[in-house]
């Protein structure tokens, strides 16, 4: 039986831009331009979203969910900027650079060690964590991308997500690279 | 008529099983054909929904399995969840792929997928019958948005075949069941079918051999059973019937033989009265006629005596009373005679001419003598009748003598008419005329208009009635028409005869015959009665004629000269022998011609009494001197015009009937 042949990386970028920003978009995207590992890495966080049930009272309005981002890249920023207003079933997602409102994120993307350390110093609660650093989820991080490997592409610290009542959908722990217990 | 046994075979066109049979296969092949029509029509649909949510539940699961690789475009991962479809071998090329994007990943052949989302076709699959391939895409969602889409290519040779062969089955089962439905309906109709046959051939037997007789005939308790069983209730009521009908029919024959014995009986009793009447009236015409007749011949005698005035007037007094006497005699005779049905019309041609000649005769010089016309009306031409001439002149006789009676002025016309194959005879007056409420009540008997009295010397009141009953034998009928002081006519039709008969045998009387003298003419009188005998001597002797009396044929035919008598006046019942046969004995013994009489008083004969009198002349008691003097003048003229002629022995055909 055949299997779905390996994919290049420019191929899995544009598929996830593809999947998570919309047909026209995508479409356009795919037909003149690549979308940047930005706009990829920020594909991805929407479609960790997507897979991540939230306990009840994670947010204050169960009609949104907000998104905190710690990030120096300014593409980074905008690229993750252009995912609010995106709907997660019947829950609207918001964007914010983190401190503006720092005590109500359900979602916390960092970009750097020191950034999660500083995070993690002003104590925000957050449930979901997101970094594309190396050695995030041995930081204490739940969801670690890696898009310098091929195959799987993120690493998932499964107790520190049941830690903060996360329930992560198994087809997501089925493509991790390494989840850990 | 073919006879039906058995129960009878299934093309047997003639048998009710035919059209059963024929409508129990249509019911079964149309319910079977609706049923596997509808079996096929649902099974069919049933298949494709069963495709349908096959290929559906297969996409999907593979939908959900691989949302997580389509939303992180992981092929690997899509691919691995592609491999579920080896479980269902109808799936022969499956692909995943991103919303609008290409092919993600893909399972079995790869050239039978499109290279991306853009060309999938239509989201449901086309399931047309027996089609070979069908295609489905499934959307793969999370969180109610779409992010890609699964698409299967199935072939479904397997469910068509499995349909084909569970519709083939039901096929089976369905004949199996109608052909079993057809013997258990056949067996069932034979339920039905024999009794009703052995019920055609009992009402056949019952019909054709007349048995009522009811039949014990298989049949189960049930409505077949009832018929069964009240045809056989019939038949016993109507064989119980028929044996009622025939002993009434016995009962009837026995009555119908008892009423014919009884009327047999009543009827030789009514004959033998009827007989005993005719003896007692012959022996009463013979008897009373007898003494009449010596009554007349002595008053005959008696008045060419010398007598004074006195005497002379008792004796025609006693002349009336005595011709009135006979007369009521002959017609209360001459009416038992017809009511007795003994008179026997014989007919034969007669010319009207004569007829009315014959009246003219007889009736003009009493119409003159009375100051009256008499005219005669007919036809030039020979009008013939066919009739019995002797009725006919005694009918005429009586209708012009009425008229005669009734007319004081005036005159009578007797005429005689054609009217098609008939001859219409009238007699016209111009008398009292009957008024319009007596017209009918003057043919009844006694019935007279004008003789409230009951004077006998203006008749008894019999003349029409006997009009009427002569009319009748000869096959007419007497009406008549009048108004009062003006006349009558009365008419009667008879049949008229095709040929004339010229010659009726009957030659006119020679008038120079009735004044010939008989002195010296020497006559032989044989009569038993010694009164009748004395009387015809002394009213012959005073004529002139010599006789010589007999009381016995016998004794007549011992005298050596009776062959040699210039006449012979016979009783007609003499007591040894009639007088027929004595004057064939007298005829043989002269070797001549004679000339003789008959007479006799028995009015009551019948024609074979009459055939009895020969040719002989026969003159009926009681006989006017005059009346016998004119018969021998009549015989003793014609022998001597022609002696050697066989018509001495004068023919008649005995008028015994004459005009009252």
């Amino acid at each position: 039986m055949k299997t779905g042949s390996t994919r290049s990386k420019g191929f899995f970028v544009g598929l996830v831009a593809a999947v998570v920003l919309g047909g026209p978009l995508c479409g356009g995207a795919l037909a003149q331009a690549r979308p940047s590992a930005e706009e990829v890495r920020a594909a991805m966080v929407f479609s960790f979203l997507r897979f991540t049930e939230f306990p009840a009272d994670a947010a204050a309005d169960p009609r949104r969910l907000r998104l905190c981002f710690s990030v120096g890249d300014a593409n980074q920023a905008e690229a993750l900027q252009a995912l609010a207003g995106r709907k997660l079933g019947n829950r609207e997602l918001t964007v914010v650079r983190l401190g503006n409102a720092a005590d109500d994120c359900q979602v916390l993307y960092t970009d750097s060690r020191q950034r999660w350390n500083a995070a993690q110093d002003s104590r925000i609660g957050t449930p979901l964590t997101i970094s594309n650093y190396r050695g995030f989820v041995g930081d204490g991080g739940m969801i670690e991308i890696d898009m310098q490997s091929d195959g799987n592409r993120f690493e998932i610290n499964l107790a520190q997500a049941r830690q903060a009542r996360l329930r992560l959908s198994p087809q997501l722990l089925r493509l991790a690279r390494q989840v850990h217990e | 008529m073919n006879k039906l046994t058995g129960p009878g075979s299934i093309f047997d066109r003639r048998s009710i099983r035919f059209p059963l049979i024929r409508l129990i296969v249509t019911a079964v092949l149309l319910g079977m054909g609706l049923a596997l029509f509808t079996d096929a029509v649902l099974m069919f649909d049933n298949v494709r929904q069963d495709i349908r949510r096959t290929l559906t539940a297969a996409g999907d699961a593979a939908g959900t399995a691989a949302s997580a690789a389509v939303a992180f475009g992981d092929a690997k991962a899509a691919g691995e969840v592609l491999r579920m479809f080896e479980a269902y071998p109808e799936i022969e090329a499956a692909a995943v792929y991103p919303i609008h994007g290409a092919r993600l990943a893909s399972y079995g052949d790869e050239r039978l997928l499109p290279p991306d989302a853009a060309n999938l076709g239509p989201a449901e699959p086309d399931i047309t019958a027996l089609a070979s391939t069908t295609t489905l895409q499934r959307p793969i969602a999370v969180d109610e948005a779409q992010i890609g889409v699964v698409y299967l290519r199935a072939r479904l040779d397997t469910y068509w075949r499995t349909y084909l062969a569970t519709m083939a089955l039901t096929v089976f089962v369905g004949l199996c069941a109608g052909a079993l439905a057809l013997l258990l309906a056949m067996r069932f109709l034979d339920r039905i079918i024999l009794p009703v046959r052995l019920l055609a051939e009992v009402a056949r037997d019952a019909r054709v051999r007349q048995d009522f007789r009811p039949r014990p005939i298989p049949a189960a308790d049930d409505e077949i059973g009832d018929m069964v069983s009240n045809f056989n209730a019939l038949l016993a009521e109507v064989d119980a019937g028929r044996q009622s009908l025939q002993s009434y029919q016995n009962e009837l024959e026995r009555l119908v033989a008892e009423r014919t014995a009884e009327l047999s009986a009543a009827k030789e009793t009514a004959e033998q009265a009827n007989q005993a009447k005719s003896r007692f009236l012959a022996a009463a015409s013979h008897d009373l006629r007898q003494p009449i007749q010596a009554m007349r011949l002595f008053q005959d005698a008696l008045s060419k005596t010398p007598m004074s005035d006195e005497q002379r007037r008792i004796s025609d007094y006693l002349a009336r009373s005595t011709r009135s006497l006979a007369e009521i005699l002959n017609v209360l005779l001459d009416v038992s005679k017809l009511d007795g049905g003994m008179v026997k019309p014989q007919s034969a041609p007669l010319a009207v001419r004569d007829l009315l000649g014959a009246m003219e005769a007889e009736f003009a010089p009493l119409a003159l003598a009375r100051g009256l016309r008499f005219k005669l009306y007919f036809p030039n031409r020979t009008l013939m009748l066919r009739t019995d001439a002797t009725l006919l002149h005694g009918l005429m006789r009586n209708l012009i003598d009425n008229a005669l009676k009734y007319t004081e002025r005036g005159g009578i016309l007797v005429g005689a008419r054609r009217r098609g194959d008939r001859v219409l005879l009238q007699v016209w007056d111009t008398g009292i005329g009957i008024a319009a409420e007596h017209q009918s009540p003057i043919f009844d008997e006694y019935f007279q208009v004008s003789n409230p009295q009951r004077d006998s010397t203006k008749g008894l009141g019999l003349g029409l009635a006997i009009v009427k009953r002569v009319a009748a034998i000869l096959g007419g009928r007497v009406t008549c028409r009048s108004r009062l002081g003006h006349g009558s006519v009365f008419e009667l039709s008879l049949p008229a005869a095709a040929t004339p008969d010229l010659d009726d045998g009957l030659s006119s009387d020679d008038p120079r015959a009735l004044t010939r003298p008989l002195d010296g003419l020497r006559v032989a009188v044989v009569e038993d009665d010694a009164m009748a005998a004395r009387a015809l001597e002394i009213a012959l002797g005073g004529a002139g004629i010599q006789t010589a009396g007999f009381r016995t044929a016998e004794e007549a035919l011992a005298d050596a000269h009776v062959a040699s008598m210039d006449f012979y006046i016979v009783d007609y019942r003499l007591p040894d022998m009639n007088g027929g046969d004595f004057l064939d004995a007298v005829h043989r013994r002269a070797g001549r011609p004679i000339r003789a009489v008959l007479l006799t008083g028995d009015t009551f004969l019948d024609a074979d009494s009459r055939s009895r009198f020969g040719e002989w002349k026969v003159l009926f008691k009681p006989v006017d001197l005059e009346d016998l003097l004119a018969e021998i003048r009549r015989q003793v003229a014609g022998s001597s015009a022609a002696t050697a002629a066989a018509g001495d022995r004068v023919p008649d055909a005995a008028g015994y009937l004459r005009g009252t």
